[in-house]
């Protein structure tokens, strides 16, 4: 009983501390960050004005960071073809709250969307299957022209 | 706010076309009843062509044949491969080769079904649908994507040329034999010499590209010939990242102090550049200042494509096009995207021109399924690279405002924290964007 009191305070204890090691992080800005020039209203208001563009066009706008139909399975910009509809969902409302991180890229990219263009989103996503877009081997026999011949160079 | 990429825009049909215009539209009322959804063998016979293997080009090709496996799709393109412009600048230290960014048609062609012919578009017959190449062939379109990319206007500062640029005066605004002279130019700068790299009038393609190129290579002065001076001659004011380029310039160039590695003179100081000495190795601002270089990286005004002026698809300097779909306001069945088009207040990038792409195939697509084509949604995301381990990040959303009226834009740069956790973790991400964009195009 003790011991797992003892647990979730030590829990508790780490889980605030990493909190506000986040929260410090936007407080130690030395630069501040610029929008505009339509306020994030207008931003709204717009999108409600017309009827809401295709989930393929949605979804396949995220296609440049996480590849056709965000089946890109990089290590770094994670893959969203396959996710959970509610996983998506929350973790564009998170971002959209900043409750990550104000400067990390999915808050500035959720923030204009609208919740149903992130069902339609989380829709879309949901039905793509898992597995990796780009085929292995396929830019292998690229070659590149005469006076493009250059020795890579060390880092 | 300021708006990060304005220019002027006056959109009008010219008279002949308005004629044209109601003609079409007669002609359409006529004939809409019938053909709600285009049959399957009729879509086998409807042919797309594509003017252009760039990311515009590429990307409409690839994402028309993932909403549609019957049309019969005909890219036209000069070019065996194509070398990306996104992360060239990082040719000039060796973080990456050219090799690095070079892409084939061959993924193109087998995994989409795409005919590739290794031509110059050159005259369109409109009344014919009909499309002329160097080479003496000809190709009959139903829907016609033109995305050639803007014309790198040389002459557009008196007494430059391309002959000048390809000998000379590097402008290298996209990877060429002139990447490769100024990248020896900047390894042979005299010690204490002075590299100077003028920036034009927006629209240009790519607004942080100049600055981030300028950045790439006072690292590498820094290290080799620190007492030599990148100097940056600016025709604009504001500039896209202008909260943090400074920063980091102050940090790290001694930018704004006499020993400055890097200095920034703007258009109030005569940064605008309007001609060439070219004996003198000096360039002339607006006012008549003069800034004699060692080496003189000129990078051009642009202007549409020259192929969209020969076909009588430009007003003015660019390609004016409805936003709802990326059609032609001047030629009918004719789709623009990327670079040659007018798109203010969409910046000239890559990733705009992929978004753009696929607005343009899913109308096409729409319209053979006998639908109206749906609300556009534009992007442009970019994760740029100050230097190895210091990234930046910008957002932009462009949403629809209306039929003839410009898209309305919204952008967001994060700030820069001070223990440069984040600045880490994005200039990793440059990387990993760099990669995946390459391949939402071409794999």
């Amino acid at each position: 009983m003790f011991n797992s009191l003892y647990k979730k305070i030590i829990l508790l204890f780490l889980f605030l501390s990493i909190t506000l090691a986040w929260s410090q992080q936007d407080i130690n800005i030395s630069i501040q960050a610029q929008q505009g020039p339509m306020t994030l209203e207008k931003n709204f208001k717009l999108a409600d004005r017309y009827p809401i563009p295709s989930a393929w066009l949605l979804a396949n706008a995220c296609a440049g960071c996480h590849g056709t139909d965000g089946a890109e399975m990089d290590t770094v910009i994670p893959p969203i073809a396959g996710m959970d509809k509610k996983v998506f969902i929350e973790m564009m409302k998170a971002y959209q709250s900043e409750k990550a991180s104000k400067s990390i890229v999915m808050t500035l990219v959720a923030k204009p969307l609208t919740s149903n263009e992130i069902s339609a989103m989380a829709e879309y996503f949901s039905q793509i299957k898992a597995s990796e877009w780009t085929q292995k081997n396929w830019n292998k026999d690229v070659k590149v022209p005469n006076w493009a011949e250059e020795k890579k160079e060390a880092k | 706010m300021k708006n990060l990429h304005t220019i002027a825009q006056k959109p009008d049909l010219s008279r002949r076309d308005s004629f044209k215009s109601i003609g079409l539209f007669m002609l359409a009322l006529t004939t809409q009843g019938k053909s709600a959804h285009t049959s399957e063998k009729a879509m086998k016979q409807f042919r797309v062509v594509i003017i252009g293997g760039g990311i515009g080009g590429a990307s409409a090709a690839k994402y028309l044949r993932i909403l549609n496996p019957h049309v019969q799709i005909t890219v036209v393109e000069p070019n065996p491969e194509y070398i990306f412009c996104p992360g060239s600048n990082e040719i000039f230290p060796g973080w990456c080769s050219i090799k690095d960014l070079t892409v084939t048609y061959n993924i193109l062609k087998q995994r989409y079904n795409t005919q590739v012919i290794k031509d110059f578009a050159q005259h369109i017959d409109y009344d014919r649908k009909m499309l002329s190449l160097a080479k003496g062939g000809t190709l009959f379109y139903d829907k016609l994507i033109v995305s050639p990319g803007p014309t790198f206007d040389y002459a557009g500062i008196e007494g430059y040329s391309k002959d000048l640029a390809d000998t000379h005066f590097p402008a290298a605004w996209h990877v060429s034999p002139q990447t490769l002279l100024l990248k020896q130019q900047i390894k042979s700068l005299k010690q204490g010499g002075t590299l100077c790299i003028s920036i034009p009038d927006t629209p240009y393609r790519c607004p942080p590209a100049p600055y981030e190129r300028a950045t790439f290579i006072a690292h590498m002065l820094k290290k080799n010939n620190p007492a030599a001076k990148v100097l940056i001659l600016d025709s604009q004011k504001d500039f896209i990242f202008d909260n943090i380029y400074p920063y980091y310039w102050e940090k790290h160039f001694s930018f704004g102090k006499s020993d400055a590695i890097l200095e920034r003179i703007g258009p109030e100081d005569g940064g605008h550049i309007v001609k060439l000495d070219a004996s003198a190795k000096t360039l002339i601002g607006q006012n008549g200042q003069k800034f004699k270089g060692d080496v003189l990286n000129i990078i051009p005004p642009h202007k549409a494509a020259k192929f969209a002026f020969d076909n009588h698809l430009v007003q003015d300097q660019w390609c004016p096009v409805e936003y709802k779909d990326y059609t032609s306001l001047k030629q009918k069945d004719v789709y623009i995207i990327g670079d040659t088009i007018l798109g203010d207040p969409m910046p000239k990038t890559g990733y705009i021109a992929s978004n753009q792409a696929r607005v343009a195939v899913q109308a096409i697509n729409d319209e053979l399924h006998g639908r109206s084509p749906g609300t556009p949604f534009m992007v442009n995301d970019c994760i740029a690279m100050v230097e190895q381990g210091f990234g930046m990040t910008l957002s932009e959303i462009f949403r629809y405002a209306g039929k003839n009226k410009p898209l309305e834009a919204r952008h967001y740069i994060p700030g820069v924290d001070k223990n440069g956790f984040q600045q880490k973790m994005l200039g990793s991400e440059a990387r990993a964007w760099q990669e995946n964009f390459k391949r939402s195009v071409f794999s």
